[in-house]
């Protein structure tokens, strides 16, 4: 428990700091991290002003290793990495299997970092059965509280909004959230953007499925939500139609290294996304996918070629 | 949509082998009764083989299936409780009801059952030799569920009297559904294996269709 409060104490005193400078306007770049070359790039949540790195880590299948104590120990490796270059959010959810036993494994190994920035969800038909399984999230993870807790595909969100309501009044959650995936239930979604009192969002975009630019980023914009961005590489499917090919001569101009770098500056450049959560296995992808929290960023003209360019390829 | 990967399936079969040894000499046992039953009936025999192969369901779809993949797919209880279904139609039909007899034939029936046990029950276990991590990932009739279709499909051709549909539905679903998986994480033999699981049930269904109940 000791650990665990310092680690809160940690976790506050950043957070209070972070907070404070989005109020000033400062947040757009953090000093770096131990391992990181240049200031990394930060995100403020609109409804608190508190920022965030703008590339945190997704764990579907990625991080679903079971047992097998070898793959813990390689994945502890990714998480120490993510960490090391100054990663922020890593969203779970009951749904991956073993992948919050396995972060859970990983943080009381390393010690989280007082960048974490813990994101699960609830996943349940049941009501009634959705705070016993936020309460095991807690236990798997090793955590008191977690920073975000979503609604799961909106799956039975009326009953579970109450509770996170309830939950986040208690201290036991700081912000709320629902998600969904690629074309999944929009309409609902808007209407739960328009109506609720929730904090974030997460939903796919990437520089080939732009279908959020219609109508939900622009909400999310007018409606202070802060947007977490999943499959930003179509679960590893932009990667096959790229490969062995040179990267494109306006990557320089925006000071990508690899074609991972190119697809997240593409999402982490749109002004209304907050966060985007590239899952991997592999540290060096990891490296890969962090370094694109460095460097400059496309302007509007430049996203438009990006996607014009990537469309035809 | 799997929430794994096949490196991690694999991982998964290797810690469920080391934890099984030595249950695997009892399910090569009890495997190599049913074959010899069917080979040399008994008065009794087509109640014990209608045990032996409910006891491999009712084993894959509860320790397998709910205890051990459900730790990494969501959707492995489901699998779990259509096995122990299937596990207790087996159980009914065939020692409840006692519906169920077995004999060996010759006709084109006879021989794709004939393929199908051979592939349960010796080309499987032999491929380990092949796998990176050997007899970890030894795969068993009674113990794991691609086998025990296999070998539950394969006795299904050869019952002396037509095969109750119930009995073919789960396999065949379950046969359509690990294809599809099969497929995904682009596994070509699996795939091809499901595929002649898919064809053996439909051709259980079609025997029974065509053919006139004949007596034991
Ligand atoms: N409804 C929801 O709530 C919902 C739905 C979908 C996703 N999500 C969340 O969003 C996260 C991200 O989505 P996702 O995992 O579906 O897909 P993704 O992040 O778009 O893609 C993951 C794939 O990309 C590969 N990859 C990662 N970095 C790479 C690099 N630098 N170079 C080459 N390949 C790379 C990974 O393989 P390696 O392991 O080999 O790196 C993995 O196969 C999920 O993990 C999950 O947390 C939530």
């Amino acid at each position: 428990m000791d650990t665990l409060s310092r680690r809160l104490d940690g976790m506050m005193n950043r957070r209070s700091l972070l907070a404070g400078m989005a109020a000033c306007g400062l947040s757009a770049a953090l000093p770096a991290p131990a391992g990181a070359a240049s200031p990394i790039l930060m995100r403020p949540i609109p409804k608190s002003g508190e920022t965030i790195p703008a590339i945190g880590m997704g764990t579907w299948i990625t991080f679903n290793v079971g047992e097998d104590e070898t793959l813990r120990k390689q994945r502890s490796e990714v998480l120490r990495r993510f960490f090391a270059l100054g990663g922020g959010m890593i969203d779970s959810s009951p749904m991956y299997g073993s992948a919050e036993a396995v972060v859970g494994g990983g943080l009381a190994r390393l010690g989280a970092p007082d960048t974490l920035f813990s994101a699960t969800k609830v996943w349940t038909w049941r009501g009634s059965a959705g705070e016993e399984q936020m309460a095991n999230s807690r236990r798997l993870w090793g955590l008191p509280s977690f920073d975000l807790m979503q609604i799961h595909n909106l799956v039975g969100w009326e009953n579970h909004l109450e509770t996170l309501l309830r939950d986040k009044a208690e201290g036991r959650v700081r912000y709320i959230g629902v998600t969904t995936s690629h074309g999944r239930r929009h309409e609902e979604l808007e209407e739960i953007m328009a109506s609720q009192p929730i904090d974030f969002v997460q939903f796919t975009y990437n520089v080939v499925d732009r279908e959020a630019e219609q109508r939900l980023l622009p909400l999310a914009a007018e409606r202070r939500l802060a947007v977490i961005v999943n499959r930003p590489f179509r679960r590893g499917a932009l990667f096959s139609p790229v490969e062995g090919r040179p990267l494109p001569s306006w990557a320089a101009e925006i000071d990508c290294a690899n074609w991972a770098q190119v697809f997240l500056k593409f999402i982490v450049s749109h002004p209304a996304v907050t966060c985007a959560i590239p899952a991997t296995s592999q540290v060096v992808h990891m490296e890969e996918n962090m370094g694109a929290m460095t460097g400059r960023l496309p302007d509007e003209a430049l996203r438009q070629r990006m996607a014009r360019d990537l469309e035809a390829v | 949509m799997l929430s794994y990967s096949v490196e991690v399936l694999q991982s998964l079969l290797a810690y469920y082998n080391q934890a099984l040894w030595p249950g695997h000499l009892l399910a090569v046992a009890l495997v190599l009764l049913a074959l010899l039953l069917v080979a040399f009936p008994q008065q009794w025999g087509g109640r014990a083989i209608a045990v032996v192969l409910a006891a491999g369901w009712l084993w894959v779809g509860w320790v397998y299936y709910v205890e051990r993949l459900g730790r990494i797919d969501f959707s492995a209880p489901l699998y779990g409780a259509a096995f122990l279904l299937q596990g207790l139609l087996l159980l009914w039909t065939g020692v409840l009801r006692g519906a169920l007899r077995w004999r060996m034939r010759l006709d084109l029936y006879g021989s794709v059952a004939l393929l199908l046990l051979l592939i349960a029950v010796f080309l499987l276990p032999a491929s380990v030799w092949f796998a990176d991590a050997g007899w970890r990932q030894l795969r068993l009739v009674g113990l794991m569920p691609l086998p025990t279709v296999l070998f539950t499909v394969g006795m299904l051709l050869l019952t002396a009297s037509k095969t109750p549909l119930h009995l073919t539905v789960i396999p065949l679903l379950w046969a359509l559904a690990a294809g599809a998986t099969a497929w995904t994480l682009a596994l070509t033999a699996e795939t091809a294996l499901a595929a002649l699981c898919v064809l053996a049930s439909v051709m259980v269904i079609w025997r029974g269709r065509v053919a006139r109940p004949q007596a034991a």
